[in-house]
């Protein structure tokens, strides 16, 4: 016998999906070109987001988030711009080295604890700053220019709208990604560690191994994002990528709720970046708008939009997670 | 005067948010961090929008050079370091007194100081308050000798932040001691070294805090699993 609660109505829930899907892939073409540049960042920064969740439901709380989201930028544009490396190449590249790089890194941090961890990703965030913004050979302060679009046979991708169908690829395959991880006994793993790190190592969970997959599985789809958007915006600086850029995409993920891994940070991303072009009607006061905003989430919306809605929406979105267990 | 009024403020505001947001917020680390920033975007844009985004000079209250032995000093500057020096002095009075030692202790271990009846709650409101009338106290001093901008807030936290984990959370000696060594490197490492000072620096800050995550003058915490 299943015990466990049914859930309501099946069939509008399949209906909801197909329509959700529906409005998605005509999205484009339903609002204006500005709309879809915004939906495409802020696909791109879900993913960065997801990555980010996956690795603090582990108890690593990552600083150094848009670092490696820049790394996985900086090596896809040098591969395209200085070896002239096809896009599709630059993808998986981008996406490894990014993995490698956190594998070296985090074979040294992880074992470090919390704390320092969160510490030395800090430091790590301003020192990929400094070191981009001083190497002349990684495009210095000026950025990097001139890296090539994707091509598919003659096609190219300029338009927003090719770009946006190429995010939302994107996003479906690192959803997809982290859905699985997340059913698999490893999710199941880092979920134990996530609610009381003790209790998994005391059953006999390697933490150390789990994080680090956490760890290096985040910096594989962030990689990945990195690359698009490297393609998409043909120009880099490193300051679009400090320690500020980590600091928003976590509250990206907090207001969607980081108890909700994989929609939270799609419906946080979204809605954040939507919020802030909203408030800039506000011209010169949006800042103190957005800040308002972010106050009044982190006071009304502990659990982000998602845990305010009711259970029976959410269900099958929410993933359970002992906050007050976090080990900060 | 100004010094003073900054002080007053800042520690009014501090207490302000504290009451506002931080405590609602209490142990919610992450939603804490949140709301800090977007406090942050709202001081920083309310000052952009009421003084304007021009850089502000302000005039300094000890003016004149001072001639000693061939070297020419402005008064201000030597004020500046006398002032500092007093109130590291008051710092260090007021953590031998009762309430000090009792912020101290809840630094330490919150719990255990709430065993011996501290009231931990004040002692975060006093941590608060104190804490920005002396950033108000410090960003009034420092003014006259550089210029006001309000988007200087930023790279700021961040060479704040690296020393106070340098030095040891709590360890008010050390946040002196390595507070003075950075001021020295970053005024003397790009004469010597090069471009790349900074990044040595704070490639030398990360094996720090990988070796001694507590600091170097910092109680020494167990490392979570």
């Amino acid at each position: 016998m299943n015990l466990r609660e049914q859930p309501r109505g099946d069939y509008a829930r399949y209906g909801v999906l197909a329509g959700v899907g529906l409005l998605l892939l005509s999205l484009p073409y339903l609002v204006p070109t500005y709309f879809a540049h915004l939906l495409i960042l802020a696909g791109l920064e879900s993913i960065v987001v997801m990555g980010f969740v996956v690795q603090l439901r582990v108890g690593l709380l990552s600083f150094a988030i848009a670092t490696m989201w820049g790394i996985g930028a900086y090596i896809s544009a040098l591969a395209s711009t200085t070896l002239g490396i096809d896009f599709w190449l630059c993808l998986p590249l981008s996406a490894m080295g990014t993995a490698l790089i956190a594998f070296i890194i985090g074979l040294i941090i992880i074992r470090a604890g919390g704390v320092t961890f969160l510490m030395i990703t800090i430091v790590m965030a301003e020192i990929f700053v400094e070191a981009v913004g001083h190497l002349s050979v990684l495009g210095g302060w000026q950025g990097i220019w001139g890296i090539h679009p994707p091509t598919i046979g003659s096609f190219v991708f300029v338009s927003k709208v090719s770009y946006y169908y190429l995010t939302l690829g994107l996003v479906m395959l690192c959803a997809l990604i982290f859905y699985a991880l997340y059913r698999s006994p490893i999710g199941a793993a880092w979920t134990a560690i996530g609610r009381s790190s003790d209790l998994a190592a005391s059953v006999g969970i390697n933490l150390f191994r789990y994080r680090l997959a956490a760890y290096v599985i985040a910096a594989f789809t962030v990689g990945l994002s990195g690359s698009v958007y490297a393609h998409y915006m043909c120009f880099l600086v490193p300051q679009s990528f400090d320690i500020v850029r980590s600091i928003y995409l976590l509250i990206y993920g907090l207001v969607g709720g980081i108890g909700f891994t994989i929609a939270g940070p799609i419906i946080g991303s979204v809605t954040m970046n939507l919020i802030t072009e909203v408030l800039r009607v506000g011209d010169k006061y949006q800042p103190i708008f957005l800040g308002g905003v972010i106050v009044l989430v982190a006071l009304l919306f502990r659990n982000g939009i998602l845990g305010a809605l009711p259970r029976y929406i959410t269900h099958g979105l929410w993933r359970r997670w002992g906050r007050s267990n976090a080990n900060f | 005067m100004a010094v003073v009024a900054a002080g007053i403020g800042l520690g009014l505001l501090g207490a302000l948010s504290w009451k506002l947001v931080f405590k609602p917020l209490y142990r919610d680390m992450l939603m804490t961090i949140a709301a800090t920033t977007g406090i942050g975007l709202i001081m920083v844009q309310g000052i952009i929008v009421t003084v304007g985004e021009r850089d502000i000079i302000v005039p300094t209250i000890f003016p004149g050079l001072l001639h000693v032995g061939g070297v020419t000093v402005a008064v201000e500057k030597i004020a500046l370091i006398i002032i500092t020096l007093l109130i590291m002095l008051a710092i260090y009075l007021f953590l031998g007194t009762k309430t000090g030692k009792a912020l101290e202790a809840t630094t330490i271990d919150e719990d255990a100081a709430a065993l011996q009846g501290i009231n931990s709650e004040r002692m975060f409101l006093l941590a608060t308050v104190v804490g920005s009338a002396l950033a108000g106290v410090a960003g009034a001093l420092i003014v006259p000798t550089l210029t006001a901008q309000a988007g200087m807030g930023w790279t700021l936290t961040l060479i704040f932040l690296c020393i106070v984990m340098v030095a040891g959370h709590g360890s008010i000696k050390g946040a002196i001691i390595v507070g003075l060594l950075f001021g020295l490197v970053e005024s003397f490492g790009y004469y010597y070294v090069g471009t790349l000072d900074s990044i040595i620096l704070f490639a030398v800050v990360a094996v720090i805090i990988y070796i001694r995550p507590w600091g170097i003058w910092g109680v020494e915490f167990k490392r979570t699993a």
